[in-house]
């Protein structure tokens, strides 16, 4: 659906983006971390034709986005810093977005009025930060877009609001078929919803996975031997990322398939042994941790 | 689904009318105070020797100056609203994410700040042409002229706001650009002559009349943009002939304009089209026209503010003869690098701007000190350009003697008087070092002197080839104890100030101003229609006191003959060092004579009455006036 290849934008000699590649599955939820000036909002706004690459492609269904209205026309987008007419209403909005998007769906948004309970004639202006979000998401979902690209969309609202908005989407994905990038500096935030992620650095994309190609291919299992532990790391066989012990209780994370390291630890005759689910910040930790990044800071 | 090749869009249209619906209000008010409403106040208090024609036809005056005047005072207001938001990165990016090309956003924005301005105008016209059918006065032909009037000089000013608002990305930039934009060229002429004119001897000011076509505000006031029409043939009553031909004076040049502004806003679209979303917020938003920028605030600051600092530090000083070419180097330059560092500031909007501008700046104070070079040095041969007779077309001269009222004006194209022309503006040249020193000596004391007189000539020679050499040499000084030298400025200047050509010109001196290029003897049709002459009365006590005597056409053509054979015979003064001629009157002449454009053209002849004149004071015997 997406297609993002070797995609450069410089700023007066800032290098925002170094030849970024990023691949979104139809259907998929994407989430783009990273931290602040990764090049995250640069790559979105290629992604909804604001920007003009330097070079590389921005493409969704194989067609380039800049300047391609029969494009665009199935995106949405939700910047962090949206866009209204200063003295626009919602119902003003509504009908601006309504002339550029000819499937726009008013027998949802007059659905979506009891959801988001917000005054249609106040000015927009006039509205928090976190109502101004609401109104964004109410008009973004009524374009029936084939694809929705989301800069920090959450950012402002409070819990109950959240948990709804991210539901309104999966329910969209899970209908339509909808494709969804979005984008974050919170990992934790994202990983209950995505089903892909890639991480952005300094302008790359500096890994990209799917949600289930990750968590197959980490584990972390607690042991417990009954003498002294075995010397596992470095042992033929197993690829440890990282080993940790509390008492006798020793954590390590593998990479690998699980079964098949249980197998292998069996052979040891622990007294306790268990595979516990890992975060996905933990994984990103991990699988980044030798690349000498600051990972850390990119991923909390 | 939006078609690729739209480039109109309804929603945007009608979005921008609901946005600046104030503005285009307020426009439409001012419209209707000043066009319908007070035409209604004229028709109501019109005097009684005016007819309501007559008024409209002055209405069409009102409506032409002031549509202009409004135009270039207001339509870059529609231009900043329309495309304000190019200078907002929020509204930028909200805009350019929607699904519409450049080119519908463009021509729609475009066309919705042009309707918002071209639709009160024409409200406006139907209203003022309403008020007057009231009165049964009602002119279709003029309202048209009416909204000609109004809307072509909207769409020029307009569609340069729009270029200036999509060059930059700073809302209030446009309008200093806009302004700018409208008298840079001639401004940036007059400070090139007057750079020049510190260096090259014989530079001559003034503004070039065919580069005001690039200001044009200036070349629509030049224009004498208004009402005018066809009197009747003889009519000699200042107001109309109801039913007269009505036309625009200056309306070719506001279809010019209107047609100018159409291809602005085409390359207005061009250069949106290349215009990146992430310029929002800088001076300068189209990459190539940075360094345009940043280059020319630098050259107009080493020509303006370079010459303001020379006129600061050394220019009071000139008189005394203290003339600084390093101090005029120098302030030039120090005035390219404070302008080169402001422009980079602004466009980096930093203040830290010496690392990456140093470079530059070097480079154009080297190329101010090296061009002031050339030109103090006329490496170039600006000075010794002087043109061989055989390629001279014609040559315009002006030779004025401050201390007397020896002068002339006219244009020669006898060869012989070419090359007297040729002679003294060489002289004036082999005599440059004394004449430069005169200059910066002007109140000395030779100015008390009779064998020494003061004044200035220019000089225009039109080629052959069609090029044109200008120059002004003010003020020159001129030795009487000089005149058996034939190279000497005042041998050369006396011998073409008593060319067959140029005595005539003197003897009909009134005439010389007006009518230089044509010869009175040979104009078409010449007829005189009358005249006068004018003589002082010579009792004590009667200073001031003239006797008058009007003449009929056939005197007055006796009194042009004799005035003429009185050049041919040279009854004239001879020197540029004081006429000691008895004065005795004037005698002022009226004619008509068939013009090129058709129909007849009026000229007066003016001579002063010398005791010297013999044939013209015969002919006033002649006719009883001694």
């Amino acid at each position: 659906m997406i297609e993002v290849r070797g995609l450069v934008k410089t700023f007066d000699g800032f290098r925002a983006l170094d030849g970024v590649d990023v691949t979104v599955p139809k259907g998929a939820i994407y989430g783009l971390v990273g931290p602040n000036g990764a090049g995250k909002t640069t790559l979105l706004r290629h992604l909804t034709g604001v920007y003009r690459p330097d070079a590389g492609t921005a493409r969704v269904d194989g067609q380039d986005v800049w300047e391609n209205p029969a494009v665009k026309v199935r995106l949405a987008s939700i910047p962090d810093d949206w866009f209204y007419f200063m003295q626009a209403d919602i119902r003003d909005m509504m009908r601006y977005y309504r002339g550029f998007y000819p499937q726009f769906n008013m027998e949802r948004y007059e659905k979506l009025k009891s959801v988001f309970e917000l005054n249609e004639k106040q000015a927009i202006r006039r509205m928090s930060k976190g109502m101004q979000k609401q109104a964004a998401f109410w008009l973004a979902m009524c374009c029936m877009p084939d694809c929705l690209i989301l800069d920090e969309p959450v950012d402002g609202l409070d819990p109950v609001m959240r948990r709804q908005v991210w539901g309104l989407i999966m329910q969209d994905v899970a209908e339509r078929g909808t494709t969804v990038l979005v984008s974050s500096h919170n990992l934790r935030e994202l990983e209950d919803v995505c089903d892909h992620v890639g991480i952005m650095n300094k302008g790359k994309v500096l890994l990209e996975r799917s949600l289930s190609e990750l968590q197959d291919n980490t584990v972390k299992i607690q042991i417990v031997f009954s003498g002294e532990p075995p010397a596992i790391a470095g042992t033929e066989g197993f690829h440890v990322l990282h080993e940790s012990a509390v008492g006798r209780v020793h954590t390590i994370i593998f990479r690998g398939a699980q079964h098949e390291l249980e197998e292998r630890l069996a052979a040891y005759q622990p007294i306790f042994m268990e595979a516990v689910p890992l975060t996905l910040e933990e994984i990103f930790i991990y699988e980044l941790g030798g690349a000498d990044y600051a990972v850390k800071d990119i991923i909390l | 689904m939006q078609s690729r090749t739209s480039f109109f869009n309804a929603t945007v249209f009608w979005s921008d009318q609901r946005r600046w619906w104030p503005l285009t209000a307020g426009y439409t008010l001012f419209w209707l105070l000043m066009m319908p409403l007070a035409m209604l106040t004229s028709l109501n208090h019109a005097s009684s020797h005016l007819s309501a024609w007559n008024i409209q036809l002055d209405s069409l005056n009102t409506f032409a100056i002031s549509g202009y005047w409004t135009a270039f005072l207001t339509s870059v207001f529609f231009a900043m609203a329309a495309f304000s938001y190019l200078a907002n990165p929020r509204a930028t990016n909200g805009l350019h994410a929607l699904s519409a090309r450049r080119e519908t956003l463009f021509f729609t924005h475009w066309l919705a700040g042009l309707c918002s301005q071209v639709v009160p105008q024409l409200v406006t016209v139907l209203l003022t042409a309403l008020v007057l059918a009231g009165r049964g006065a009602f002119d279709a032909r003029i309202a048209g002229l009416m909204l000609l009037g109004l809307a072509l000089p909207t769409v020029f000013f307009y569609s340069l706001g729009v270029l200036c608002m999509i060059f930059t990305g700073q809302v209030l930039a446009a309008p200093v650009f806009y302004g700018v934009l409208n008298i840079l060229v001639v401004g940036v002429e007059m400070l090139i002559r007057a750079f020049a004119g510190n260096f090259l001897y014989g530079w001559a000011l003034g503004t070039s009349p065919e580069l005001l076509v690039f200001s044009p505000i200036v070349k629509l006031v030049e224009a004498d943009v208004g009402s005018d029409y066809v009197r009747v043939p003889n009519a000699a009553q200042y107001a109309a002939e109801e039913g007269g031909r009505i036309f625009l004076n200056g309306l070719g040049w506001l279809a010019f304009y209107a047609a100018v502004g159409l291809v602005l806003a085409a390359l207005a679209m061009l250069a949106y089209r290349k215009r990146h979303s992430e310029a929002t917020g800088s001076i300068i938003a189209i990459g190539w026209a940075r360094p345009v920028f940043r280059y020319g605030v630098a050259f107009c600051a080493a020509l303006a503010l370079g010459q303001l600092l020379y006129y600061l530090f050394f220019g009071q000083y000139r008189d005394n003869g203290r003339y600084s070419l390093v101090g005029m180097l120098l302030c030039m330059a120090a005035a390219g690098l404070i302008g080169y560092f402001g422009a980079e500031m602004l466009l980096k909007k930093s203040f830290r701007v010496w690392r990456s501008g140093r470079n530059g700046a070097a480079a154009v104070a080297a190329v101010l000190v090296a061009l002031g070079l050339v030109l103090s040095f006329d490496l170039t041969g600006y000075e010794k350009r002087i043109p061989n007779v055989d390629r001279i077309e014609s040559a315009s001269i002006s030779l004025n003697i401050y201390n007397n009222d020896a002068r002339c004006s006219i244009v020669v194209t006898d060869a012989d008087t070419l090359r007297l022309v040729t002679e003294a503006h060489r002289a004036l040249v082999s005599d440059k070092a004394r004449q430069q020193s005169l200059d910066r000596s002007y109140y000395n004391s030779h100015d008390q002197n009779d064998a020494f007189v003061r004044g200035s000539f220019e000089v225009t020679y039109r080629l052959k080839s069609g090029a044109t050499i200008r120059r002004n040499y003010s003020p020159i000084g001129i030795y009487a104890n000089e005149l058996n030298d034939p190279a000497s400025p005042a041998a050369a200047l006396t011998a073409l100030y008593n060319a067959p050509d140029v005595a005539l010109c003197r003897t009909l001196d009134s005439y010389s101003y007006k009518y230089a290029d044509i010869d009175p003897r040979k104009l078409p049709g010449l007829r005189f229609t009358g005249g006068y002459v004018s003589v002082p009365h010579t009792g004590e006590n009667e200073w001031g006191l003239y006797n008058e005597y009007n003449l009929s056409p056939d005197e007055a053509q006796r009194l042009f003959d004799a005035l003429v054979r009185d050049a041919e015979l040279f009854h004239v003064s001879d020197s540029l060092f004081g006429d000691e001629s008895e004065y005795l009157g004037e005698v002022e002449l009226y004619a008509t004579y068939s013009a090129e454009s058709g129909g007849n053209s009026t000229l007066s002849f003016h001579a002063t009455l010398t005791a010297e004149k013999s044939e013209t004071l015969g002919a006033l015997r002649a006719i009883g006036i001694s």
